[in-house]
């Protein structure tokens, strides 16, 4: 049992007032630094964390890259960056106070020196103290495992001391042996705990709701499961086509690209239990246990619940828009998804024979990511009288993008003389119902990486758990037919109606 | 009695009316919604009760409820005073006007009654009728100086707004009053929220820790006119370090205290004002001492413009203010008699 001893330090006494306490002191290393990720999201989201208080006194980027020559024109870039993506004006005084913190390294990943160069810049930013080293990989995932393997070969991996984290963004592998292989060689140079890996779908304020919704209001827990769910569609549709992506969209496709990762993660959000407390690994433990209990189908059964097309030339907000395969860098015979449907079975207590229907494509008439929850009819309509109107089950309608907020379908009497009824929609909106901007995802998700909270972020099992029930849906098309064309700006092909062609379910129109 | 339409505002006015006709002529407004063909809705997310206030502040008033109204729509009730001994009231339902169709419009309503001192001395059982149920109440105080016209006021709400630093510090007094009847969230506590943070997150490391218990000078610099945010910051750490407090005396621009440790010996605050000082708050930085070691902490361009500070101010929450009726006790404390 630990005993205190003279020796030991008081409590400090500041804490307790403090909502949202400020890192320790940090260098962030961003690698890829003068890349595009870190131009639209990285740098804005330092900016506005500096900006807003939320970066300790002792803070500074090193940027590593290879097309900023030295800290001027690194800092220049920055400024260029903030002012184009920012979600707020740049400040002068502001700005000065933060671009004295931006540093560059020009450098090729590939070279050792480079890490060498790295350690010693970092121990010399220590003079003052030790600080915690972030690195952030907004590089190729090819990158990922030699880049983790030269910061532990350089002491700066699992042990390191300073404390080191890493932080990475999907795509975490393109099957489930390469997931695993990407894992294990990251997972030999750092420790679990000091991964955080980055969907970003999470860092949104709806996704963060989804948990608030169904674990703070208690009308819903009782409700949420097979008893009065009838189904639940998680749609992610775009309007947009591959724009500059052909060449990683055509190797990953709609599967890969978002059901594996974005879709996976609000379906174990929607389904879970409740977890003990809201904490990094009690979480995600019921994350991980919600995604191994979603059934895994055997390749003869693939057709039946999964259903994949491809874009063909159509029309988009009045602009005719080329086919998928005649788009920029595609080969003509392309067989690459666009467009996945797919029913998902939940194999527990609370949602067996509740299925979940999952959606993503692009080139839809409209850009909406949704969760919505259909309710079961009630048993019986006592209003005898035939024709009432429409009595559609009630449903609760979660809008991650892009307007954040959640609906309810409730029947409602039409006003008048005769008992006729029409569904009304109660509905909140964030933008009406809260004050002030939600900070970009980024934002906090980088903020929560340098507190070290981990819930926001994935962990290896999750990545694991999803790559499973995708990999036999990858094996399957291996020897399948190409997808079907659809029309772009139409509901996407036919086939996947028949998905929920059965009682009557529809999918949600776009 | 007067009603006047625009697609973004409906206006209803009346001399000499009475509180509870006022609940049904704002009713009628309600179903007055949408009659031109354009989907619109009414949102409310909070009672907003505005004590009188002075003419300068009423202009910043009336700037703040018009950005309030885009986000987070209130029914606000605005007490003015007049000379005249009887009620006026103005009534207005202001939307959005949707920008495409199938949008829809959201709406808010402001009511503003005018009285003289005899009816406002009774201005709870003036609003009572107006407020929504099941919503949260904040009775906000525009001017640092102003009381609370009507004392019953204070139970209706669930919490006070207003702006220590606009009141001087004589202010801090009274508020170290009303935060033990209610939760007050004073806009200048949260502009100090960075410091507050920043103080903490400085005696993190274990031997900055150990150095807290034998401080003995703790220096502070602050804008001209935030001498009064220096002073709550320095009762914070006064509070939270259990120093006990003692009067700041004045000298061209300096205050001064020798207040005391738990183990009595005595820690010098030093409070100085530099005119060029642009931190967030009105600080710009603060030292504590110990013999020779120092921690100094600066404000590293965190600005308190970012955060909208007067949004968070208004929200129920009471992490807003944690910390500071101690605070505002100390500080307070400060004061001298």
């Amino acid at each position: 049992m630990a005993t205190a001893t003279a020796t030991e330090a008081p409590e400090n006494p500041f804490a307790q007032d403090v909502a949202e306490p400020l890192p320790a002191p940090t260098a962030l290393v961003i690698f890829g630094a003068t890349g595009d990720l870190a131009a639209r999201k990285l740098l804005p989201a330092v900016y506005n964390l500096s900006l807003g208080g939320l970066l300790p006194e002792r803070f500074r980027v090193i940027g590593i890259g290879r097309t900023a020559s030295d800290h001027e024109g690194f800092r220049a870039h920055a400024r260029d960056a903030v002012r184009a993506h920012s979600r707020t004006e740049i400040e002068p005084e502001a700005w000065k106070a933060l671009e004295g913190r931006l540093e560059f390294i020009n450098g090729d990943f590939q070279d050792p020196e480079l890490f060498k160069s790295l350690a010693r810049e970092l121990d010399e930013g220590d003079r003052d103290g030790p600080s915690q080293r972030v690195f952030y990989l907004a590089v190729a995932p090819s990158f990922f495992g030699p880049i983790a393997q030269a910061l532990a070969s350089a002491g700066l991996g699992a042990g390191a001391d300073p404390p080191t984290k890493l932080m990475i963004e999907k795509p975490f592998g393109r099957d489930l042996d390469s997931a695993l292989a990407l894992g294990a060689e990251v997972g030999s140079a750092f420790e679990e705990s000091q991964i955080f890996r980055i969907d970003h779908y999470l860092g949104k304020e709806t996704v963060q709701n989804l948990q608030v919704m169904r674990f703070a209001n208690g009308i819903l827990e009782p409700v949420w499961n097979r008893r009065y769910v009838e189904h639940v569609q998680i749609t992610m549709a775009e309007d947009i086509g591959i724009g500059h992506r052909a060449a990683y969209y055509d190797s990953a496709g709609a599967l890969r690209d978002v059901i594996q990762n974005h879709l996976m993660q609000l379906l174990s959000l929607v389904a879970m239990e409740a977890p003990v407390r809201f904490e990094a690994d009690t979480v995600r433990d019921e994350k991980v246990k919600l995604l191994r209990s979603v059934r895994r189908y055997a390749s003869g059964e693939i057709p039946d619940y999964v259903v994949r097309g491809q874009y063909g030339s159509g029309w988009i907000g009045g602009e005719a828009v080329p086919a998928y395969a005649d788009e920029e860098g595609i080969p003509e015979d392309s067989r690459t998804e666009t467009f996945v449907a797919m029913r998902v079975e939940v194999d527990n207590w609370r949602w067996a024979g509740t299925p979940f229907y999952l959606r993503a494509g692009k080139r839809l008439p409209r850009r909406v990511t949704e969760i919505a929850v259909q309710f079961k009819p009630v048993p019986h309509l006592p209003f005898a009288q035939a024709d009432i109107g429409r009595a559609e089950p009630n449903e609760m309608v979660l809008s991650v993008q892009p307007d954040e907020g959640a609906s309810l379908r409730l029947v409602a009497k039409i006003p008048g003389q005769t008992m006729n009824v029409r569904p009304v929609q109660m509905e909140f909106k964030y933008g009406s119902s809260f004050l002030g901007d939600s900070p970009e995802a980024y934002e906090r998700l980088l903020h929560d990486a340098l507190v070290g909270d981990a819930t926001l972020f994935t962990r290896a099992d999750e990545v694991e758990a999803e790559w499973r029930i995708v990999q036999p849906i990858l094996d399957a098309w291996r020897s399948a037919p190409p997808p079907p064309t659809y029309e772009a700006g139409s509901q996407g092909p036919a086939e996947a109606d028949r998905l929920l062609a059965i009682r009557g379910r529809s999918w949600r129109r776009l | 009695m007067t009603v006047e339409r625009s697609p973004r505002q409906t206006r209803w006015s009346g001399r000499g009316v009475h509180a509870d006709e006022l609940a049904d002529e704002l009713a009628r407004l309600h179903h007055g919604l949408g009659s031109d063909g354009r989907a619109q809705a009414l949102a409310r997310t909070l009672n907003l009760i505005v004590a009188p206030c002075s003419d300068r502040s009423e202009r910043v008033v009336d700037r703040a409820l018009e950005e309030l109204g885009a986000h987070t729509p209130s029914r606000t009730l605005v007490l003015r005073r007049h000379e005249a001994a009887r009620l006026d009231a103005e009534l207005w339902i202001e939307c959005e006007v949707p920008e495409a169709a199938g949008l829809v419009g959201i709406c808010h309503d402001r009511v503003l009654l005018a009285a003289d001192d005899s009816r406002l001395a009774h201005a709870s059982s003036l609003v009572a009728p107006l407020l929504v149920g099941d919503l949260p109440t904040v009775v906000w105080l525009p001017d640092g100086e102003a009381s609370v016209p009507d004392p019953s006021l204070l139970g209706r709400a669930d919490h006070l707004l207003t702006d220590s630093r606009s009141g001087g510090e004589g202010r801090l007094r009274r508020l170290s009053e009303l935060a033990r009847e209610v939760p007050v969230h004073d806009l200048a506590w949260g502009r100090l929220a960075f410091w507050r943070a920043a103080t903490a997150a400085a005696f993190d490391p274990p031997e900055r820790r150990s150095l807290l218990p034998r401080v003995d000078r703790l220096e502070l610099c602050h804008g001209e006119d935030a001498s009064s945010a220096a002073l709550l910051l320095a009762g914070w750490i006064a509070a939270r370090a259990a120093w006990r407090p003692a009067p700041i005396e004045r000298e061209n621009g300096r205050g001064r205290a020798r207040i005391t440790r738990p183990d009595g010996a005595v820690v010098t605050v030093e409070l100085a004002s530099d005119r060029s000082a642009t931190g967030c708050g009105g600080i710009e930085g603060l030292t504590f001492g110990a013999g020779a070691a120092e921690v100094a902490i600066e404000r590293c361009g965190a600005t308190s413009r970012l955060r909208d500070v007067f949004a968070e101010a208004l929200r129920p929450e009471a992490s807003f203010a944690r910390g500071y009726p101690e605070a505002v006790a100390a500080a307070a404390g400060m004061l001298g008699a």
